[in-house]
């Protein structure tokens, strides 16, 4: 666990009740005023309406912050992919990917979410089954147990990436390999990513010999080797 | 004795300032958990307010209502619409 600090201008205005709900309670419970009307409606303030503005700005801040990398790396086992997202040197797929100004502070929920309808109460669940994992598992890796032992739990969609990658550009179709593909990689036939030509998204998660080098992963990409992605 | 009957028997004889002492108090613990999370946006606050927190501030909301329906059931209501004068009778 690690302390991940993003105050908005909402927080600010939670703190602010939350401040002064504790004010009105706190003052309660040492003058401990006459509960008539009067005071009834001032304790409905400290402890029914303010703390509800608090609970509510918490769970649109709280729901916003598990989208962030952050949130996905305060967990020590996210530690060695956050420290590939975030390396400028990284030529990795998600490090390529979270240096886009869209999306680049979130990568890791933009790639990973399930896009379908239920897709947001949908990603939340699996999280749910990795703070479970965590909690009886996972924490008690070091960091060879982790790259050892934890993998993604089903092959990663095409869909995802083709969230942004509509597969109808002109210069995403004008590559050969596209164009040929086309339909299995609508499909999910033939994977964009791992064993498809892109090679793994963390690369350094992955046995040696399965990985691409960065030539390679050029070469399949521009056909062009030794400029750098 | 019934729920109902133990329900009715607690409303009747609780004290309302010591459930709203009870209600401050989780109220408080409620508040420091929801602003912890506000700072610190790891996975355990984070969590933690959306669980625990929240949990404890319907609690203690939940016995601030409780108060209000123990005044209520105390309450002596007078009808808002004064009794009719009694109408003279015919000479």
């Amino acid at each position: 666990m690690r302390f991940v600090m993003h105050v908005s201008p909402l927080s600010w205005i939670a703190l602010a009740c939350a401040v002064v709900a504790a004010g009105i309670m706190v003052y309660y419970l040492v003058r401990r005023p006459p509960l008539d009307a009067a005071g009834k409606t001032v304790m409905m303030l400290g402890v029914g309406v303010l703390p509800i503005m608090v609970a509510m700005i918490g769970n649109m801040e709280g729901l916003a912050a598990t989208e962030r990398q952050g949130f996905c790396g305060s967990c020590h086992t996210m530690d060695m992919w956050i420290e590939d997202a975030n390396d400028p040197e990284s030529t990795s797929l998600a490090a390529i990917h979270s240096r886009t100004h869209k999306f680049g502070g979130s990568s890791c929920y933009y790639c990973h979410k399930d896009y379908g309808m239920f897709g947001y109460a949908m990603t939340k669940l699996g999280g749910m089954g990795h703070v479970y994992m965590f909690l009886s598992e996972w924490m008690f890796y070091d960091r060879d147990e982790v790259i050892e032992k934890i993998h993604i739990a089903r092959p990663f969609k095409n869909e995802n990436c083709m969230q942004c990658h509509s597969t109808t550009g002109a210069i995403w179709s004008g590559t050969a390999d596209h164009a040929g593909l086309l339909e299995d990689l609508r499909s999910g036939e033939t994977s964009c990513v791992s064993a498809g030509c892109h090679g793994y998204a963390h690369p350094f998660s992955k046995p040696e010999d399965e990985t691409p080098s960065n030539e390679e992963v050029h070469t399949a990409v521009h056909g062009n080797p030794g400029e750098g992605i | 004795m019934s729920p109902k009957e133990r329900w009715l028997h607690f409303i009747d004889n609780a004290s309302r300032s010591k459930l709203m002492v009870y209600a401050c108090v989780l109220g408080l613990i409620a508040l420091a958990l929801m602003s912890w999370s506000l700072f610190d946006q790891g996975w355990i606050p984070i969590m933690a307010a959306m669980s625990v927190g929240q949990g404890i501030g319907t609690l203690s909301f939940a016995l601030f209502l409780v108060i209000v329906f123990i005044d209520l059931r105390q309450a002596e209501f007078r009808p808002s619409i004064p009794p009719e004068r009694p109408k003279r009778s015919d000479d």
